[in-house]
Formats: structure tokens, sequence, C-alpha cells
């Protein structure tokens, strides 16, 4: 299984990590180091996957999923939050944002790969919105 | 007040008497005296015609009441015998000799053992050879006069300023309390309309108060704010009381008010001061969480590439690297605990710990930690045995902070024992008090000595073991634990016995928190 993976990441270093990774096991990686990038590049490639910090310069990574849900025809595509928001109530809030998953840093190399995966393989979670019509509202929950 | 000048009896005149009036028939004569009869025995107040040696010759009906004795018992007797009382009625008769008139008051016994309160009007010579003694029992207005100075005093020496006024609104009375909080002298403002004491803000005010009196309620401690004499304004809290007149029912209200300037000033106070504390803490919550994100993402760097590299997917590696980076992973995997501990430490100190109560099986949660532990367990070879109770026990509580005690204490029971089995027990107390679950977790490990039995909780206590092999830990596990435990309203208690085993048990409440 082969995916083509938008990674948003500000951070060289994480973005590298995470990259490097996800190549070693032969998906390829498409690299974003802001929001309003990261969604100019899904718009054009309509990648398999999003992986997506949430403390960004400009829009932050709440913006972005809520923008990626409002987009016809890519709102479907699948989006792990990967952070390092990891205090209580931090995973609920990036899934109730719009996120299918939720990853918090440090990332354990040795498992990271097989979960992000497990996500493709899943799509969107059952929850979502219906394909066509995604509102802010319903996403503003 | 003196005794108000009584009308003068007609009496008989003596033997002998010179008659000076103008002569008048017989029966005009006769007449008048039954007319001035009529008003001696018809005076309220007790009369006594007395001669020169104080001898009674005359008495009306209200002095035999005085006396408590009959006409007939009082006549011929002299007056000094009679009346008994805190003068000397000799004193008193000398005086009258002059010709004037002599007033005053005493206290008397009378006959019947009851001491009254008495005005006196001696007047002599109110016919040659006759006198006239007239007392007045003032012992009923006397209490009364006592009573109203001891109100008068209580509401004189009230701080609060106690104000009456009429039914439209004209102050009647005004204490000292009034003075003082107010501005006014009480001469200064008796008279006039009691509004000039309320704001012009507040003017509605009274009327709304007013009804409410009118329909009965009782109007206590109705905050709201009146005018001092300067212009400030005050806040007070009022207590509004009817003036009720026996004919004509409400004839007036009297208003205490007392001065909440400092109560205020104390409550506000007491609200920035939580204000103060609620930022605070929300700062210190943010601080929390901001280093908490800082301090993961270099680690994540550290981790992320150690364990690269210990996967080898860059190239392969030579015993000695694969030696150093699981060294490098360790320390870094130990210094992830440590920041995640002391984060949950100061969260719960900090009261940022949200709790989120749920229903709970213990049995469930328990079997999840188990398939946790395992692998630890059966990698150093020990077994890991549960005991739990067939009927579900269900309690509500904060699911994963249990599951993160219990976590804790089989993960360290499993780290201290070389040798045998770990076991999780539950089970449910029935004694007296409310029901409580109890999780024990017991090993066949090292034992802590006795002296270390109370340093446990405390933070980064690191001991020894008692079988001398070094363990890994943040020395902050059981600390943390202890204070997830108490949160839940529930303890964890420790027994232990050097090279027997540890046996920590978490007591939790059943119902809610």
């Amino acid at each position: 299984m082969n995916a083509r993976i938008v990674v948003i990441e500000d951070n060289e270093t994480n973005l590298d990590l995470m990259s490097f990774l996800l190549r070693a096991f032969g998906h390829e990686t498409l690299e974003a180091r802001s929001g309003e990038e990261g969604l100019a590049l899904i718009a054009r490639e309509a990648p398999d996957l999003l992986l997506c910090d949430l403390d960004l310069p400009g829009i932050d990574g709440y913006e972005v999923i809520q923008r990626l849900r409002a987009l016809r025809g890519l709102d479907r595509t699948p989006a792990i939050a990967v952070t390092a928001y990891a205090m209580a109530g931090d995973r609920e809030r990036a899934l109730r944002a719009g996120y299918d998953g939720y990853i918090p840093k440090p990332i354990f190399p040795e498992t990271f790969v097989q979960q992000v995966e497990g996500f493709i393989a899943a799509g969107r979670r059952p929850s979502s919105a219906p394909t066509n019509r995604p509102t802010m509202a319903q996403r503003g929950d | 007040m003196p005794l108000q000048q009584t009308a003068v009896p007609a009496v008989r005149a003596a033997p002998g008497a010179e008659d000076t009036r103008t002569p008048l028939t017989e029966n005009a004569l006769r007449e008048s005296e039954r007319h001035l009869r009529a008003i001696f025995d018809g005076a309220h107040d007790a009369l006594s015609v007395l001669d020169d040696r104080r001898v009674i010759v005359d008495v009306n009906p209200s002095a035999c009441r005085l006396f408590a004795r009959s006409k007939p018992d009082l006549l011929g007797q002299r007056c000094d015998d009679v009346l008994a009382c805190d003068r000397d009625f000799g004193d008193l008769w000398s005086e009258g000799q002059s010709g004037e008139s002599v007033e005053g008051g005493f206290r008397m016994v009378s006959t019947d053992g009851v001491v009254r309160d008495v005005e006196y009007s001696l007047r002599p010579h109110i016919l040659h050879g006759r006198h006239l003694l007239a007392l007045r029992d003032v012992t009923e207005r006397k209490q009364i006069e006592a009573t109203q100075r001891r109100l008068a005093a209580i509401v004189e020496s009230s701080d609060d300023a106690i104000v009456s006024h009429s039914l439209d609104g004209t102050v009647e009375s005004w204490n000292a309390g009034a003075t003082h909080l107010y501005g006014y002298e009480a001469s200064e403002v008796i008279g006039r309309p009691i509004a000039l004491t309320v704001p012009v803000e507040r003017m509605a005010e009274i009327d709304l108060l007013w009804a409410r009196f009118e329909r009965g309620e009782h109007v206590q401690h109705y905050e709201t704010v009146r005018l001092r004499r300067d212009g400030t304004r005050i806040p007070v809290s009022l207590t509004v009381s009817a003036i009720q007149d026996e004919a004509s029912g409400i004839i007036g209200a009297s208003t205490i008010a007392r001065d909440i300037t400092e109560r205020k000033q104390f409550e506000r106070a007491v609200q920035e001061k939580n204000l103060d504390l609620e930022r605070a803490n929300l700062a210190k919550d943010r601080f929390l969480a901001g280093m908490s994100h800082e301090l993961r993402t270099p680690l994540n760097a550290v981790i992320g590439f150690t364990g690269t590299l210990l996967m080898r997917l860059p190239g392969p590696l030579t015993n000695e690297q694969e030696r150093q980076l699981k060294t490098i992973q360790v320390g870094a995997r130990h210094l992830l605990s440590l920041i995640n501990e002391i984060l949950d430490v100061a969260k719960i100190e900090s009261g940022a710990v949200d709790l989120k109560l749920e229903e709970t099986s213990c049995q469930e949660l328990l079997q999840e930690v188990s398939a946790s532990i395992r692998p630890l367990a059966e990698a150093k070879g020990l077994r890991l045995d549960s005991s739990l109770p067939d009927r579900p026990v269900v309690i509500r509580t904060d699911r994963r902070a249990v599951r993160q005690i219990v976590t804790n204490l089989a993960g360290n029971a499993v780290k201290f024992t070389e040798r045998g089995s770990v076991l999780v027990g539950l089970e449910t107390t029935n004694g007296d008090g409310p029901p409580r679950v109890r999780i024990r977790v017991t090993d066949t490990g090292a034992g802590i000595a006795e002296e270390d039995l109370t340093k446990l909780f405390r933070p980064f206590t690191r001991l020894h073991a008692a079988d001398g092999i070094p363990r890994e830990g943040t020395g902050l596990g059981l600390h943390l634990s202890q204070k997830l435990a108490h949160l839940l309203g529930g303890k964890i208690e420790v027994k232990s016995e050097p090279e027997r085993g540890s046996e920590f048990t978490l007591e939790l409440p059943q119902e809610d928190v």
C-alpha cells in the first residue's frame, strides 16, 4: 500500500523525521510548512491522507481541518493531528475540530507508520458529515 | 409633671366658722353643696381633708382605694399613721404651714402592701382649720416612662440609624446613629421629609418599598444606597417596621439603616481576589500547556531519530552504535515520563484537573491493565494473576485516572519482583459507612523496609530496594497516584514485609466523589 501523504509541519526537524519515516516505508510525502501552503497542496494533489501539526504560523491546525472539511470533493480526505499539545482534553479537542486521528508528540517511530496506515485503510471516520455538503456549522460543534 | 389644680372641694364648714359667702337661699345652698360633693367624690385623685392635728375628717372614694381602707376606717385617724411613705409627713406638713401649697412625689405602701408612686399636693387652710391633701397614683405612668427611657437609651446608643416617620414621610424621630450616618442633627431634620436622605436615582424605590410594606410584607435587610448631607452615597441595609396605632392602624414607619460600606468593600475585595486567583490559575494552565508543548517538540526529534537509527532505516549499525543509541533511547523515554508526570502533578496541584466521572466496570478496567502489564511480567518470568468477583462491580469514577493509578501500582509490582507472581484483586466493602471498592496489587517481591513506608508517597523518593537491585523510575509515580486517588475521594494504602513482598490497596468510593 503506497500512499500519497501531505505533511504540514513548520518545524524542519519534525517534518524531516515524519517524511523520512513515511518514505522509508514506501509512501510518497508532500511537504508544507504552513496551513495555507498545505491546503493549496491538498487542493492540487488530492492526497490519500493529511498529517497536520496544530501549532502553525498563519492559520493553525484547527483552522486547516475546518477549511479542508469544507472543500468540495476533498472533504473526505482522512486527516491526523500530530501535535505536541498532549495534555488532557487535547485529543478530544482535535477530534471535535474534525480530525480523524490524533498522535501526540513525541512520536514513536516503531509504531508511527503502522498507526498512520490504519487511517488510510479506514478512510474517513464514520461520524463524518455527508460527502457533498459539509458545513462549517457541522464542524464547529 | 406637677399635679394639676384639683377642684376645690366643698366641705362642710367647720362649726363656728364664719360664713363669708353671699347669703343664698337654703335650697340653693343645699343644691350647691350636693354639686360640690359630687365633684369631690367623683375626682380621680385621692382627696383627704385634714384638721390642724392632721386628723382625717373627710376622704373621697379614690382615697379609700389608694389607702385600701374603708372611709369609716380612715375617718378620725391621724394621716401620719395611715400614710406609710418614704417622706416624713411631719416635714411635709411643716412646709405647708407657711400657707403656700406644697407639691412633690413620694413612694407609699398601702394597707394591701402594694408599693405605689404617688404625686402629692398639700393645700393648707382651704378653710379655717381645714387642709386638703390630694394624692395621685402615678405608678403606671412612671413604669411607662421608665420603659420609654430604656427604649430611648437603646435606640440612642445603637450604631444603626433608627428613624421614624409619619405616613406622609415627615421625620418624627432621629437617633444618634442617624446623625452619624446621615450627617444631620435630630433638631435639623425632625419635621422635614425623610426623602432628603434618598438619592435622586433611588426615589422610585420609596413607593416600591411602601407598596410592599402595605401588602404586609416584611422589609428586612433591603440593600440600597442613601444620601449623606455632604452628598456622598452610602450603601445601607434597611429594615422597615410599621408603627401601629390601636385606633387608626398604621400611622408611620420606623426604618433601621445599617451602614454596610465595610461589608461591601470586603465583598468587592473578595471578588477581586477571586478574579485574581482565576487569572493566576488561567496563566498557570497556559504556562503548563506551553511548557508541555515546548518540551515535547525537541524530544520528538531525539526519540524519533534514535528510533529510526535503531530500526536501521538509514543503514546498518555496529554493536557499539546500537548499545549507545539504546542508552539515548532509555534516557529520552525516561525524560518523557518525567515531563508527563511533573505536568500531571502540577495540574493536580493547580486544580486544573477536570475529572470525567462515568460508570466504570472495575473488572473491565483491571483486565485492560493486566493485558498491558502482562508482556512485562512474562518477560521477567513472573505470573500475573487476577482475582475478580463474578458479580460485576461498577463505580462512578474517572476511568482514565483509575487506570493510571492501577497501571502504576501493577507496573511497580512487576518492576520490584524478581521471582513469583503479581496478583491483582478486587473486593467491595460491606461494613459501616458508604460502600467502597478495594483494588489490591500484591507481589512476592523485595518488599519495603518499615522506615521507608512513610516516605513512599513523597515526590522524587527513590528507595533502594531490599534486594539491592537498582530500578528505573521517575520517583513521581506513587506521589502522583496518591494525589489522583485523593482527587477521586479515595486513598492508597501499603503493607509490606521485606523479602516477602508488598501489598498496595487503592480504595475508592462507589458513589460520586
